[in-house]
């Protein structure tokens, strides 16, 4: 993973913000404030299961004991769209499951953020045929992807790092929560390659 | 009357301690205890930790020699693939997940070579195939399982991102052998009990 030197980076932030007031934008107070609140939310999410298929076993293993999503403040389950604010969509989406899926997105309250977990959601998966959406972005939009068939934990905590520095940086509502890429501290991680 | 019936003993009166409670709670209490500060001890000093958590960030788990991560290919001290673009992984898996465009070397020994060699790692499904099919030893499944991304196109790999040198696959490398030297032993006859 390609890791954003931090002081270009930083020098970037300060540019922007000087111009953003420059154009009489927020005043500094609210967006701390705001950056508080995206600190707050990145480490406090509670996730909406929807389960539909295999890889429920592996969502199973992550969230219990030995790789532990409380461990980073995402592991209360909420069975009610009302209460989440992060829905994994977990295993095979057909094309019958579509509208409820998108029902349950819409009844979740701001702000909300989706996790694509598996190859069928991505993009359908093995699963090149009529029955199954070909990928759930068809349908809802999705903040991460965590490939994988199904994805081990370790890929499943990767992805939910990266969520928390997308999260960290996002500006509501003008500047919309797709910020640039390469501008997030994304998490560096060691791995092992064979 | 069938069998003989055995009256269990148990204890039905309270003894004096656990009709008081409090001295029962304290009892759970200091084991729960016990397990907490063992592992805070653990946590600070780095030894003697009894909990079952993976601290995923910090340490992981070592997988086995069997495990199967997101194929790569295996690069030669030149700085090219192995691969001679035959086609056969592109034809076994059963995502459609690979695409290989083959070009030419004139006059090489080995004359041809992936132009472009795209996964799709958002179809992938790490079955293996692909390194089984293939008579080169030219693409082999990883360990690496981190490939989650912002975006779509992101999770198609090309020829670059995939290249690694060899020694790094050593060790997958070294089971795979292992494993066809396995496979490729005679099989004894059949005897009169076994079948």
């Amino acid at each position: 993973m390609a890791v954003p030197d931090r002081q270009a980076v930083a020098a970037r932030h300060n540019q922007r913000a000087i111009e953003f007031l420059r154009e009489g934008g927020d005043s500094l107070v609210t967006t701390k404030v705001e950056s508080l609140f995206n600190w707050s939310r990145k480490y406090s999410m509670f996730l909406y299961p929807f389960v539909t298929a295999c890889c429920g076993m592996e969502f199973m293993s992550v969230a219990g004991p030995r790789y532990d999503l409380d461990r980073f403040g995402c592991a209360l389950p909420r069975f009610s769209p009302r209460q989440s604010d992060l829905l994994m969509v977990v295993g095979t989406i057909t094309h019958r499951q579509g509208p409820i899926l998108k029902k349950v997105y819409d009844q979740m309250a701001e702000p909300k953020w989706v996790m694509a977990f598996g190859a069928c959601t991505c993009s359908g998966g093995p699963y090149n045929n009529y029955a199954v959406v070909q990928g759930i972005d068809t349908i809802i939009p999705v903040d991460i992807y965590v490939p994988g068939c199904p994805p081990r934990p370790e890929a499943v905590l990767e992805g939910l790092m990266k969520l928390q520095a997308r999260v960290q940086n996002e500006r509501v509502p003008a500047d919309g929560r797709h910020k640039e890429i390469d501008e997030l501290q994304l998490p560096v991680i060691e791995k092992p390659v064979a | 009357m069938p069998g003989k019936v055995i009256k269990v003993k148990r204890q039905e009166q309270l003894g004096f301690s656990e009709r008081l409670y409090l001295p029962a709670i304290v009892k759970g209490l200091m084991i729960t205890g016990r397990h907490f500060f063992r592992n805070l001890r653990g946590f600070v000093t780095g030894k003697n930790r009894t909990d079952f958590v993976v601290q995923y960030p910090e340490e992981r788990v070592d997988y086995p020699d069997a495990f199967r991560g997101m194929p790569v290919l295996v690069e030669l001290e030149n700085g090219e693939p192995r691969c001679v673009a035959c086609g056969l992984c592109e034809f076994a898996c059963p995502t459609d997940c690979i695409s290989i465009i083959p070009g030419e070397i004139e006059g090489a020994r080995i004359e041809r070579y992936p132009e472009v060699f795209d996964i799709d790692m958002s179809r992938c499904m790490f079955c293996g195939l692909c390194e089984e099919a293939c008579p080169e030893e030219a693409i082999v499944m990883s360990r690496e399982v981190e490939i989650g991304s912002y975006d779509r196109p992101s999770m198609v790999f090309k020829k670059e991102q995939l290249l690694v040198p060899e020694p790094l696959l050593k060790r997958r490398l070294d089971f795979l052998r292992a494993e066809y030297e396995r496979q490729d032993e005679p099989r004894k006859p059949r005897t009169e009990s076994q079948s």
